[in-house]
C-alpha cells in the first residue's frame, strides 16, 4: 500500500485512538507541518461524529423527501402546458391553412383589399351577379361560387389590381350617374360584344377608359354623347379589365369586367 | 386540512413522523422563506434554514421538556431568524474584515436560543453528501460508524473476506471525502487556504 493509500487509514486510526508508538509520533510530526493533513483529520473526525448520529440523519432524509415532493408539485402546471399546447396547435393549423390558401390562390399573398367604399348603394351587388369574377376577398369571403379550376386561371392576367379594387364603384359626381352595364365583375365571352350602358343627367358627355389588370391603358373612347358604347368581339384578350367613366376629367364611376 | 396543535407537532417531530414534518413544511416554511428572502437570501437558502431550524427544534425536544413562553410558530420563527442572521454575519465576516462588521449576532436574538450555526451548516453539508452516496456505501459507513467490526460488516454485506470489507470502507469514505472537498460551500470551512 502506498503512502497516499495508507493516509486515510492512518487518519482513521488516529481519530479512533488506534495509532500508537512510532506511527503516532511520525503522524503528529506530519500534522505539525502539514495544514492539509490537519484539515483532513478534522474533516474525518467531524464526519465520524455527525454521521454517527443516525437520528438526525433519518430526520434530514425525511425533510429532504418532503421538500423534493413539494418542489415537484410546485413544478410547471399541467393546465398551463395543455393550454400552451392547444394554442400552438391552433397557430399551426392557422399557418397551414394560410399557406395552403396562398398556394392555391397566389393573389391572396399580395392583395389585401379593404372593404369597398361605403357609398356603393348604386353599385349592383356583385355576389348576385350571374358570373361574379371576384373569387375570394374581404367583401365576398365565404360566398364565392368560383371553383378551384377557375381560381387557378385567375392568375396572371386575371390577377386583381389592389389599387383599382379600392376604387371600384366609387362615384364622386355631383349630378346623377348610373352605370347599367356591365355590372361589376361581369364575365364576357371572348366572342361577345362588350356593351357599356349608362344613364347620365342632362346632355353631358363622358370619357370611357379601359385598362388591363396591370393598369396599362387598353382603350379610350374619347367624349361620348350617347348613353351606350360597344366594343366588337375579339377587341380584348382574355383577362381582367378595369374601366373608368370620366366627366370633365373627374371619375364618376369605376368598374371591372372579365373577358374569358 | 388537518390542524396540528403545537403539542401535536412537537410530539410528531420527536417521533420523526412524516405527517408532522409535512405539516411543519406547509405551515412554517413560509416563515423561513420570508426571513431569508427579506434579508438578501435565496429560495435555496430558505430551504437550508428551514432544514436547520427543524433540526434545532428536534434537538431541543430531545434535550428535555420544551417549555414555550410563546407559540411554536414564534419560537420557530426565532430559530430560523437566528440561524439566518448568524449565517449572514459569518459570511460577511469572511468577505470583509471582522472590524468592519459593527453589528453583532446578539442583536438578532429576540428569543435567546443557543445555536451553533456553523455546525448546523456542516452537518447539513456532510449529511447531504452522505445521502448522495450509493446505498451499499451508506450501509457500510453506517455500520462502521456504529463501531461494527470488519468481520460483521463483511458478513452483513456478503463480502468474501474482511480485507475486502476494509477496502470498501476506505473507498466509500474516500468517495464521501472527495464529494465534500469539491463542494464550494465547504471551501469557507477550510482553514489552510
Amino acid at each position: 500500500m502506498s503512502d497516499r493509500e495508507k493516509l486515510p487509514e492512518l487518519i482513521d486510526r488516529f481519530n479512533n485512538g488506534k495509532l500508537t508508538g512510532e506511527e503516532l509520533t511520525a503522524f503528529l510530526e506530519m500534522l505539525k507541518t502539514n495544514p492539509r493533513l490537519r484539515e483532513e483529520v478534522r474533516l474525518d473526525s467531524e464526519l465520524n461524529e455527525i454521521l454517527a448520529n443516525e437520528d438526525i440523519l433519518e430526520l434530514r432524509q425525511k425533510i429532504l423527501t418532503i421538500q423534493k415532493n413539494h418542489q415537484k408539485r410546485k413544478g410547471p402546471d399541467l393546465h398551463f402546458f395543455l393550454l400552451a399546447a392547444s394554442l400552438l396547435l391552433l397557430i399551426g393549423i392557422e399557418v397551414l391553412l394560410f399557406m395552403n390558401n396562398t398556394h392555391r390562390n397566389p393573389s391572396k399573398s399580395t392583395t389585401l383589399i379593404p372593404k369597398h367604399q361605403p357609398d356603393l348603394k348604386k353599385v349592383p351587388d356583385i355576389t348576385k351577379v350571374e358570373h361574379p369574377v371576384i373569387p375570394m376577398d374581404t367583401v365576398n369571403k365565404g360566398k364565392s361560387i368560383i371553383d378551384r379550376k377557375t381560381e387557378t386561371k385567375l392568375a396572371a392576367s386575371f390577377r386583381k389590381n389592389p389599387s383599382f379594387e379600392k376604387m371600384i364603384g366609387s362615384t364622386r359626381h355631383a349630378g346623377y350617374f348610373r352605370m347599367d352595364a356591365p355590372v361589376i365583375g361581369y364575365r364576357f365571352s371572348e366572342k361577345a360584344v362588350i356593351r357599356f350602358e349608362w344613364i347620365l343627367e342632362g346632355q353631358a358627355e363622358i370619357d370611357l377608359k379601359i385598362m388591363d389588370n396591370t393598369g396599362t391603358s387598353i382603350h379610350e373612347t374619347g367624349l361620348l354623347s350617347k348613353n351606350k358604347y360597344s366594343l366588337p368581339p375579339g377587341t380584348l384578350k382574355r383577362g381582367l379589365y378595369y374601366f373608368k367613366v370620366l366627366q370633365n376629367d373627374e371619375i364618376v364611376f369605376f368598374g371591372k369586367f372579365v373577358v374569358e | 386540512m388537518i390542524y396540528f396543535s403545537d403539542d401535536a407537532i412537537l410530539k410528531g417531530l420527536k417521533e420523526k413522523r412524516a405527517d408532522s414534518i409535512r405539516y411543519l413544511y406547509r405551515e412554517y416554511f413560509p416563515l423561513a422563506k420570508s426571513i431569508v428572502e427579506k434579508n438578501s437570501g435565496s429560495y435555496q437558502d430558505a430551504e437550508d434554514v428551514f432544514q436547520d431550524g427543524i433540526i434545532v427544534l428536534y434537538q431541543k425536544i430531545l434535550s428535555g421538556p420544551l417549555t414555550l413562553n410563546c407559540s411554536l410558530k414564534t419560537f420557530f420563527f426565532s430559530i430560523c431568524r437566528n440561524i439566518w442572521m448568524q449565517r449572514l454575519d459569518r459570511k460577511w465576516r469572511l468577505l470583509y474584515q471582522d472590524d468592519l462588521v459593527s453589528e453583532s449576532v446578539e442583536d438578532y436574538d429576540a428569543i435567546p436560543i443557543e445555536i451553533n450555526e456553523e455546525k448546523l451548516e456542516k452537518t447539513r453539508l456532510y449529511q447531504l453528501h452522505f445521502l448522495s452516496l450509493p446505498a451499499d456505501c451508506q450501509k457500510i459507513l453506517k455500520m462502521f460508524l456504529s463501531k461494527a467490526s470488519l468481520k460483521e460488516i463483511s458478513e452483513c454485506m456478503g463480502f468474501k473476506d474482511v480485507s475486502y470489507a476494509k477496502t470498501r470502507k476506505y473507498l466509500c469514505k474516500n468517495m464521501l471525502r472527495k464529494k465534500i472537498l469539491k463542494d464550494p460551500r465547504y471551501k469557507i470551512f477550510l482553514h489552510y487556504e
